[in-house]
C-alpha cells in the first residue's frame, strides 16, 4: 500500500491537533469491532509525541533508509528464485546441448555409453499424476460441496480441520502406508478384480496383478492432493453470491440442482483452479511415488504396470549420477523440465484464483 | 427445502437424494485415508513403541533392527533449527517487504516468485542445494553430505511459506491501527515495531509452524543434501557432519527387506504424526478464530 497517507497525515498533524483527535476517534470506531489487541495500548508504546518523528529531515532520512532496507527482503527471495533456475539450466546444459529436443521423444536412457532421453520418465509421471487427478477431482469437488452446503456448521468446522491435518501428513508416511497397506490391497484384490472385469474387455486393465506400480502410487497421490483441491473449491463455493442460490431456490429447483447446477457452474473457474494447483503439486511428488510407483523404466501399457517417474528417477539415481557430468546434466535436465511444469502450471493455477476470489465474486481473500 | 417436496416429480427427488447422499459418500472417502493412516501405523507399530524406542540409539543387524530412533528425533530437531535459523528472520523481512509495498510491480512481481517458489518439487529443491552446499566439485560451498546443507536447503523451501503468511499477518492488522501511529507522528519503523509486528505476532507464529510441518515432512531434499547417519555428529560440516532424520529413517527401514524394520518403520511414522499433530494443533490454537491463512498455504 505504500503508505501514501504518511505524508497527508503528517502534515495535518503539525497544522493543528484537531486533526488527531478526530484520527484517534475514527480509528477507535473502526476498531470497535475487531477483538484482538487494544489500540490504546498499541499507540502509546511508543509515546505520544516522539521527538524524533515529526517532520525532522534526520527522521526523514532514516525512513527513506528503513524502506531501502526492506527492499533486501524481496532482493532475497528474488535471489533465490534466479538461483534455483540458474543452477538447474547451468547444470542441465551439457546435456540440453547433445540430445537438444529428442531428449522429450527418445526413450534410450543408457549410462555407461552416454545417451540420454527421457520419455519413458515423462510418461510415468503423467501417468501417475493423470490417475492422481481422475481420483481426486471427484472425491474433491463431491467433498466440498458437502462441506459448504450439506454439513451441518459444528461438523464442516471438524471435518475441515481433518482435511487441513490430512494435508500436513507427510509423504513418506503416505508411502510407508502405500507400501503396507495399498500395495497388498491392490494386488490380492483390486487389480485381479479389474483384470477380470473391466480386463475382459479391455486391454488397458488386464495387466499383472503386481501391486506396485502406476496405479498404486497413482491412488496415494491422488489421495494426499484431494485436501488441497477441496479446500480451494470450498473457498470459492463460500463466495458464490446468496441471490444466485435465493433465485435459483425461487424458481422451484431443489438443493441439489440448486448445487449441481447453479452454484458449481459459477464456481468453474475455482475449480479449474484449484485443480491446475493439484496438478502442481502431484507432478512433483517424491516419496510417495518412489515407494510405490515400482521404478521400471518403461512405459505403461496397462493401469497395473509398473513405471517410473522424474522425482522418483532423481531422489533414486542423481547421488550415483553425479560423477559423470552427462549423467548428471540428464538428470538435471529432467529435474528442470519438471521445474518449468510446475512454474507454468501454478502461474496459471495463481492467475485464474486470484481473479476469482479478488474480481467478480468479491471478497477479503489477497490470493496465493 | 421441504415446501415443495410433495409436488416434486419422483425423478427430481430421487436426484436430489442420490446427489447429496453422493456428496457424503466422497467426502467419506476423502477423509477415510486419514484415520486409515493412523489406524495402520498404530495397528502395526504399537508393539515396539516404548520410551525404550524414543530415547535410545538403532544398533542390531541391519542397523536398526534393535534399540531405537533416537539419532532420527534429535537430527530432526537439528535440522528443523538450522532451517528455522535461516528463513524466519529472511521470511519475515520478506514479508514486511511486500506489506509494505504493497501493490507495485516490483512487490507484485516478488510476489509472483514467492508463491512459484511454494510449487517448486522438492527433488528440485534437493538439487539445487547439492549444488550449492554440497557438491565437491565445481562451485559451491563443498560442506558435503551434511546438517548444515540439509538444513539450509530445507530452510530455502521454508522461506516462501513464512514470507507469505507473514505478509497476510500484517495485512489483518486493522489500517486503523496503522494510520493511528502516523498520526501520533511515528516513523515506519516505529509503526512496523511498535504495531504492525505485536499485532501479526499469532500470524507469524502460525506461518513458522507451518514451515516446521513442511520441513519435517521433507525426505527427497535430504537424499540430495544429507542422506542419513545411524548417530549423532559432532559437527555440523564435512564428510562426519550427516544427521539422522525421521522421515529418511523410515524410509530407509521401508526400504529394507525385513519384517523387524518394517514394524520399526511404522512406529517411527507413528512417532512423525504425533510431533505433526502436536504443531497442527499449536497453529490452531494461535489461529483460533482466522482459518483463512492455515488452509491457504498448508
Amino acid at each position: 500500500m505504500g503508505f501514501p497517507g504518511l505524508r497527508v497525515l503528517m502534515a495535518g498533524f503539525s497544522a493543528s491537533g484537531q486533526f488527531l483527535k478526530g484520527v484517534r476517534v475514527k480509528s477507535e470506531e473502526m476498531v470497535s469491532g475487531v477483538e484482538s489487541g487494544e489500540p490504546e495500548k498499541l499507540l502509546q508504546r511508543r509515546g505520544p509525541l516522539d521527538k524524533r518523528a515529526i517532520g525532522k529531515e534526520s527522521s526523514i532520512q532514516s525512513d527513506r533508509f528503513f524502506g531501502w532496507g526492506l527492499k533486501g527482503g524481496g532482493l532475497f527471495i528474488l535471489a533465490l528464485f534466479s538461483v534455483v533456475l540458474l543452477v538447474c539450466v547451468v547444470t542441465a546444459w551439457p546435456s540440453i546441448r547433445k540430445f537438444g529436443f529428442s531428449f522429450l521423444w527418445s526413450q534410450a536412457w543408457n549410462p555407461s555409453r552416454g545417451i540420454f532421453g527421457g520419455l519413458a520418465y515423462l510418461v510415468g509421471t503423467f501417468w501417475v499424476t493423470g490417475i492422481a487427478l481422475l481420483i481426486s477431482i471427484p472425491v474433491a469437488i463431491f467433498s466440498a460441496l458437502f462441506l459448504s452446503d450439506y454439513a451441518p456448521k459444528w461438523m464442516s468446522g471438524i471435518v475441515s480441520t481433518l482435511m487441513e491435518m490430512l494435508a500436513g501428513i507427510p509423504s513418506i508416511v503416505f508411502g510407508a502406508f502405500g507400501i503396507t497397506f495399498m500395495v497388498p490391497l491392490l494386488r490380492d484384490h483390486l487389480e485381479p478384480f479389474l483384470a477380470n472385469t473391466l480386463g475382459k474387455r479391455w486391454d488397458f486393465f488386464n495387466g499383472d496383478a503386481l501391486g506396485y506400480g502406476v496405479l498404486a502410487a497413482g491412488i496415494v497421490v491422488g489421495f494426499m492432493i484431494v485436501p488441497l483441491v477441496a479446500t480451494v473449491t470450498r473457498d470459492s463455493l463460500l463466495m458464490v453470491p446468496q441471490e444466485m442460490v435465493e433465485a435459483s431456490y425461487a424458481l422451484g429447483a431443489t438443493k441439489a440442482e440448486t448445487l449441481f447446477f447453479v452454484k458449481l457452474k459459477a464456481v468453474i473457474p475455482g475449480i479449474v483452479g484449484s485443480v491446475i494447483l493439484g496438478f502442481g503439486r502431484a507432478v512433483g511428488e517424491t516419496m510417495a511415488v518412489l515407494l510405490l510407483v515400482g521404478n521400471q523404466a518403461s512405459i505403461p501399457q496397462t493401469i497395473q504396470d509398473v513405471g517410473y517417474t522424474i522425482s522418483s528417477l532423481l531422489a533414486n539415481t542423481f547421488t550415483y549420477a553425479v560423477i559423470d557430468p552427462l549423467y548428471a546434466a540428464a538428470e538435471v535436465e529432467l529435474g528442470l523440465i519438471l521445474l518449468l511444469i510446475t512454474l507454468v502450471v501454478n502461474t496459471l493455477g495463481r492467475e485464474l484464483l486470484m481473479r476469482l476470489m479478488g474480481g467478480r465474486l468479491a471478497g477479503s481473500v489477497g490470493g496465493g | 427445502m421441504d415446501h415443495s417436496r410433495a409436488s416434486l416429480s419422483f425423478h427430481r427427488r430421487f436426484r436430489n437424494a442420490i446427489l447429496g447422499s453422493l456428496t457424503f459418500l466422497f467426502f467419506g472417502v476423502a477423509v477415510a485415508p486419514l484415520l486409515l493412516i493412523v489406524y495402520v501405523a498404530w495397528d502395526r507399530g504399537k508393539s515396539v513403541l516404548d520410551w525404550n524406542f524414543i530415547s535410545t540409539l538403532p544398533t542390531g543387524f541391519p542397523v536398526g533392527s534393535e534399540g531405537g530412533i533416537l539419532n532420527g528425533i534429535a537430527g530432526s530437531m537439528i535440522l528443523v533449527v538450522l532451517a528455522s535459523s535461516l528463513s524466519v528472520p529472511v521470511g519475515i523481512w520478506a514479508g514486511m517487504y511486500l506489506w509494505q509495498e504493497g501493490k507495485n510491480p516490483a512487490a507484485r512481481a516478488v510476489r509472483l516468485l514467492s508463491d512459484l517458489l511454494l510449487g517448486v518439487p522438492s527433488v528440485v529443491w534437493g538439487i539445487v542445494g547439492f549444488y550449492v552446499f554440497s557438491t565437491s566439485t565445481g562451485y559451491g560451498l563443498h560442506w558435503g553430505f551434511s546438517a548444515l546443507a540439509g538444513g539450509l536447503t530445507l530452510g530455502f523451501i521454508m522461506i516462501p511459506i513464512v514470507t507469505r503468511v507473514t505478509e497476510q499477518a500484517l495485512r489483518d492488522v486493522p489500517i486503523s491501527y496503522i494510520e493511528g501511529a502516523f498520526a501520533l507522528g511515528a516513523s515506519r519503523w516505529q509503526t512496523l515495531r511498535g504495531v504492525a509486528l505485536p499485532g501479526a505476532m499469532a500470524g507469524i507464529g502460525t506461518g513458522i509452524l507451518l514451515g516446521i510441518l513442511n520441513v519435517l515432512g521433507q525426505t527427497a531434499p535430504l537424499v540430495f543434501t544429507n542422506y542419513y547417519n545411524t548417530g549423532i555428529p559432532n559437527s555440523l560440516v564435512g564428510s562426519q557432519g550427516a544427521v539422522g532424520d525421521l522421515a529418511m529413517q523410515i524410509f530407509i527401514y521401508v526400504h529394507e527387506p525385513s519384517k523387524v524394520m518394517h514394524v520399526k518403520a511404522m512406529a517411527a511414522a507413528l512417532v512423525l504424526l504425533a510431533i505433526v499433530l502436536v504443531i497442527d494443533l499449536g497453529i490452531r490454537l494461535l489461529t483460533w478464530g482466522s482459518r483463512k491463512i492455515a488452509s491457504r498455504v498448508g
